[in-house]
């Protein structure tokens, strides 16, 4: 699974078993794409700021990358493309975004480990 | 009056940065690609907008960049920040947006050449016009976004906006150890916009 790790700071508290909810309806569909449930998550999200950690490329054919990337506004545009280009490879990647950059899915390419890294 | 200050946020992007860290125990790549955008000029521009502007294009960014130099400094890291060809360039009625990204580009220059004896790079792109959500959230209407997605043709000299993944490849280099002696660069990627004048 993509998503070994989500910690979430808010002004409000926020319901842990909520977030657990959100993070267990991220999957794989039948391309093999992985889909992380932003949808579900951002329902929850109260106004402030979101960590997720992934590490989605450490297959066989993806490129060897040890280093820790931070990417803020990684949920859309120029920052989630950016969270995309660094998938391919087996880098670990920390993405910060804020819930109105809400988007509904990011896929990213298969090959994916079985569990956290 | 009063102003409202959220020092909530600080603290909360402080405490964050901490944690995240805590948990990779490393940090080798900082990428601020978080940007804001609404339209204003020296008349209409509301002393809120200017800060909000400010708050997210700018200071959020130094306050990362600094949280982040030391560690980047262990790992012998870098940063890439996304600015704009309006950093470069003088547009009407973005004032506040050009500034910051002016403001944003000579961060990258200052923190380069602070970084640099600890051999850490700090670069920036400047894209010109990309397909992305931040127009439309920035107030803009869809009908007008699509007018000036078409306008746009004739303002890059190749003809054409850039996409997301454009810009990405960009950052993927600058952040790589092929840009090993890149730093203080604000990288122009707009279609060779930057290089137009008006006649």
């Amino acid at each position: 699974m993509a998503i070994y790790w989500v910690t979430v700071r808010f002004a409000e508290e926020i319901n842990r078993t909520e977030v657990q909810l959100a993070i267990e309806r991220t999957g794989i569909n039948e391309s093999g794409k992985i889909i992380v449930n932003f949808d579900a998550l951002v329902s929850i999200w109260r106004p402030s700021i979101f960590f997720f950690f992934m590490s989605v490329g450490s297959g066989e054919t993806a490129m060897k990358d040890d280093r820790v990337i931070m990417i803020t506004g990684a949920t859309s545009g120029i920052g989630r493309a950016t969270a995309k280009r660094f998938a391919s490879t087996s880098a670990k990647i920390i993405c910060i975004g804020r819930n109105r950059m809400a988007l509904a899915e990011v896929k990213v390419k298969s090959n994916l480990p079985e569990g956290p890294p | 009056m009063s102003i409202p200050v959220d020092i909530t946020i600080d603290h909360e992007i402080d405490r964050g940065f901490d944690e995240a860290v805590a948990a990779t125990e490393r940090l080798d790549v900082l990428i601020n690609a978080a940007g804001h955008i609404s339209t204003g000029t020296i008349e209409d521009t509301s002393l809120n907008a200017w800060d909000a502007m400010m708050n997210v294009n700018l200071r959020s960014v130094f306050r990362l960049m600094q949280l982040a130099a030391p560690h980047l400094e262990k790992t012998c890291g870098n940063i890439v920040n996304v600015s704009s060809v309006t950093g470069l360039r003088s547009f009407p009625g973005v004032l506040a947006y050009c500034v910051s990204k002016a403001g944003l580009d000579q961060l990258t220059r200052c923190a380069a050449l602070e970084l640099a004896p600890k051999s850490v790079r700090v670069n920036a792109v400047n894209p010109g016009v990309v397909v992305t959500e931040i127009h439309k959230r920035g107030g803009m209407s869809e009908p007008d976004y699509e007018k000036f997605l078409e306008r746009s043709k004739t303002t890059h000299p190749l003809g054409r906006v850039g996409q997301p993944s454009e810009i990405a490849d960009l950052i993927y280099y600058l952040a790589s150890a092929s840009a090993s002696w890149i730093t203080g660069a604000t990288y122009q990627i707009d279609g060779g916009r930057a290089l137009t004048c008006a006649r």
